[in-house]
């Protein structure tokens, strides 16, 4: 017999997950409790046993999909021996269990949000059941938090739509109401603009992630920005003479973007300001230079970091880059290659950019951008006389929070880094 | 010890760990709603329960000691049962969380969700025992995290001051829930605390089956010959995160995480056993395959059976 697969509901408070990854092709035979898929929630990522020993027929979600607990997710064939009958039990109809694994109280050893939807019991002894209907039951069941912020904002709690069990509003309902009474004026436009060809898409956990964390920068930091070019013919032709011992002996690909990170990181280390951070009406000048590397992960954007890289030379920072981009790609990243940050290195040069303004990493002060390195006709001074050659040049693009660097901070250290790599000649020992 | 008996203990160590990953796969399924999982501490369990005479002394457990629960006698079933929820469930007809409840057949005290209760409590059990002259030793167990709640205090001063016959088992894994010991305590041995309440305090590699045996009967004797409690404090490791609803790779270092699976103590035990010459790599194939046989029939038959019935579900409640 064939059997639809459903998204089991799994932990407390979690109602959706990100589908990561599919182990089992379609037609591959699975075992009971060998691993189906991998899937993200917003607690943990987790692989997900197949139930049944059988074949898998059919997958109804894709890779990078979020889905709803509950939902059904594959089609598996089995065989009717091995079917176990869901809904088994003494005689619970539906409608009257108490909430579901996804809405359930949490009050559990790792705490979390108590939301109140236990089904309402007789306040007395001896007193009937009473079975409870689905229907909406607000009637003096409010809590005080919600009541709290009904009284502040003076709002009809009428008016607002509960999403908890049976309806019941909850401190979360509360804010949403808030906050889409103050974007209903602007977004109405847009709204009436939906047609019904246009498609509507929820965001995977990682993108609402994402767009949090640019909206609170962009928000809070007053961004300013400038940017320079670098003449990084030099570089180049180091680059070509050398890539190809560089990844025989250590199996990393030299690029542009170990000399700019060692540019970056000792002007970081000359020019205080710009590796800080704004924290309460104080600038925080660090003492370590922790640069992070943005980079493309499997599932969206990440910043590796590279911690002190103002003591590691350009091969040493070649070999650590190499590392992340591998571990990036194939998510192996750790938490510890993620963390304290101090400032960030973008390589939009990679994706054949040439000029980008770029939103600064929260709570850093400041962000570059390495372009590509584009060949140009450039004037140069040869014996004192000027001639017209062929340079390869780059963009450098600083985004900076403005309440701690000013224009000059910002142009002193861009030149700073222009003039190190600039500075590079064939002799130089840099690898 | 008999090579028979140190057979079987290995087999329960094997059953444990099993049924723990099992029981973790059940919620990846969603059947099995929440699981604080107990991998890490089977061997410093069975040690210690194997100084202690079941029929006569009293246990009071936490929620991370399936393996215990195991030793003393509940078997495989039971726990799923209680698991899933399913109607029939001994420890609380399925109506508390998993391994919450009391186990009458096996003379296991209800335990309270609260952390650290058991402690006074146990403390209690055992000042009974004393005033009726009864030759009973109680062991009361603790994770690091209960050992920081005043519950601790009164239960180690109160029984100190009367020289009762209680052993503070504590085991210590390092985390409560996502802090740190170094986060909990200035002092890097809660063992050391016992100088406050002037009684033996013994910290030992909770790896180790024969060092927690050897230590635990001791404390046994000292209790029996009314010399009073012992704190035991047994390192091991957390291998799982805190429950099935924990990521433990957002607080914990990778490096940390390579460095506790090294302490996995039932290899370790398995290499004891091996070198005794108790058992060699072909037993342990074989019981490793009975054991799974003895995993899938005891699900497969618990997963048939049916949930409690709406018609008595304020059976055992204040309100029925």
């Amino acid at each position: 017999m064939n059997i639809e697969i459903e998204l089991p509901h799994i932990g407390e408070s979690v109602t959706e997950a990100v589908i990561e990854k599919w182990l089992k092709n379609i037609n591959d035979d699975v075992e009971k409790y060998e691993p189906l898929l991998e899937i993200i929630t917003d607690k943990v990522s987790m692989e997900i046993p197949s139930p049944y020993n059988g074949k898998l027929i059919e997958t109804l979600v894709s890779e990078g999909e979020t889905v709803g607990m509950g939902k059904v997710i594959a089609v598996m064939e089995i065989t009717d021996a091995d079917y176990i009958d869901k809904n088994i039990s003494g005689s619970i109809p539906d409608d009257t269990i108490i909430g579901s694994f996804s809405d359930v109280a949490n009050v559990g050893p790792t705490g979390g949000e108590f939301n109140d939807t236990s089904i309402i019991l007789p306040n007395q002894k001896n007193e009937d059941f009473v079975v409870i209907d689905n229907k909406p039951d607000n009637s003096d069941k409010y809590s005080p938090a919600v009541l709290r912020l009904a009284y502040k904002h003076n709002l009809d709690l009428n008016d607002v739509v509960g999403t908890g069990n049976k309806g019941r509003i909850s401190k979360i309902d509360v804010i949403n109401h808030i906050q889409r009474a103050d974007q209903i004026k602007s977004s109405d436009n847009l709204r009436l603009n939906i047609s019904d060809d246009d498609e509507i898409k929820e965001p995977t956990i990682l993108r609402k992630i994402i767009a949090t964390r640019m909206k609170k920068s962009y928000s809070e930091i007053p961004h300013a920005w400038t940017s320079i070019e670098v003449d990084m013919t030099n570089i180049k032709k180091i680059i070509n003479l050398n890539k190809e011992k560089i990844f025989s002996g250590h199996n990393a690909k030299l690029t542009y973007l170990p000399f700019c990170a060692n540019a970056v990181s000792k002007a970081l280390k000359e020019h205080r300001h710009i590796n800080s951070t704004w924290l309460d009406g104080k600038i925080i000048l660090r003492k370590d230079v922790n640069l992070g590397i943005a980079m493309a992960g499997e599932g969206g954007l990440v910043v590796p970091v590279i911690k002190k890289s103002d003591n590691f030379n350009v091969l040493e920072l070649c070999i650590k880059i190499s590392d992340l981009t591998k571990k990036a790609r194939t998510s192996k990243l750790h938490l510890e290659d993620l963390e304290s940050g101090t400032f960030t290195l973008n390589n939009t040069g990679a994706l054949g950019s040439v000029i980008g303004g770029a939103i600064i990493n929260y709570p850093q002060a400041a962000i570059i951008t390495t372009e590509s390195v584009v060949d140009r006709a450039v004037v140069k001074k040869v014996n004192g006389k000027e001639i017209i050659a062929i340079g390869s040049i780059m963009n450098l693009c600083l985004s900076f929070d403005h309440r701690i660097i000013d224009g000059l901070d910002a142009s002193n250290f861009v030149q700073s880094v222009k003039k190190s790599l600039e500075s590079i000649t064939y002799d130089s020992k840099i690898i | 010890m008999e090579k028979i008996r140190l057979r079987e203990i290995y087999k329960t160590a094997l059953i444990s760990r099993a049924l723990d990953e099992r029981i973790w796969m059940l919620n990846r399924q969603g059947r099995a709603a929440i699981a604080a999982s107990g991998q890490g501490h089977e061997i410093s369990q069975l040690g210690c329960v194997e100084a202690l005479d079941s029929s006569r002394d009293h246990f009071l457990i936490y929620y991370r000691q399936f393996t215990l629960m195991l030793a003393l006698g509940t078997t495989p079933e039971e726990q799923l049962r209680n698991f899933l929820a399913k109607e029939g469930d001994i420890m609380s007809g399925a109506r508390q969380f998993p391994l919450h409840g009391s186990h009458p057949r096996v003379d296991l005290f209800s335990f309270s969700n609260v952390v650290a209760t058991q402690l006074p409590q146990a403390v209690g059990v055992a000042l009974a025992d004393k005033m009726n002259d009864k030759d009973s030793v109680t062991i009361v167990f603790f994770g690091d995290g209960a050992a920081s709640q005043g519950d601790c205090h009164e239960a180690m001063n109160f029984a100190s001051i009367h020289d009762l016959p209680v052993i503070f088992f504590c085991e210590n894994n390092g985390y409560a829930i996502s802090v740190p010991l170094e986060k909990q305590m200035n002092v890097d041995n809660i063992s050391s605390r016992s100088s406050a309440y002037n009684i033996p305090g013994i910290q030992v590699d909770g790896t180790d089956f024969f060092s927690i045996y050897e230590t635990t009967k001791e404390a046994v004797d000292r209790a029996k010959k009314g010399l009073g409690p012992t704190i035991i404090e047994s390192k091991v490791e957390r291998l799982l995160p805190h429950t099935t609803d924990d990521d433990h790779t957002k607080y914990r270092s990778a490096s940390d995480i390579e460095h506790m699976i090294e302490r996995d103590p039932i290899p370790i035990f398995e290499n004891q056993l091996i070198d005794l010459g108790v058992i060699n790599k072909k037993d342990i194939e074989l019981m490793k395959k009975e054991v799974i046989s003895i995993v899938n029939i005891s699900t497969d038959k618990v997963e048939k059976e049916a949930f409690p019935s709406l018609d008595n579900m304020l059976l055992h409640s204040d309100l029925n």
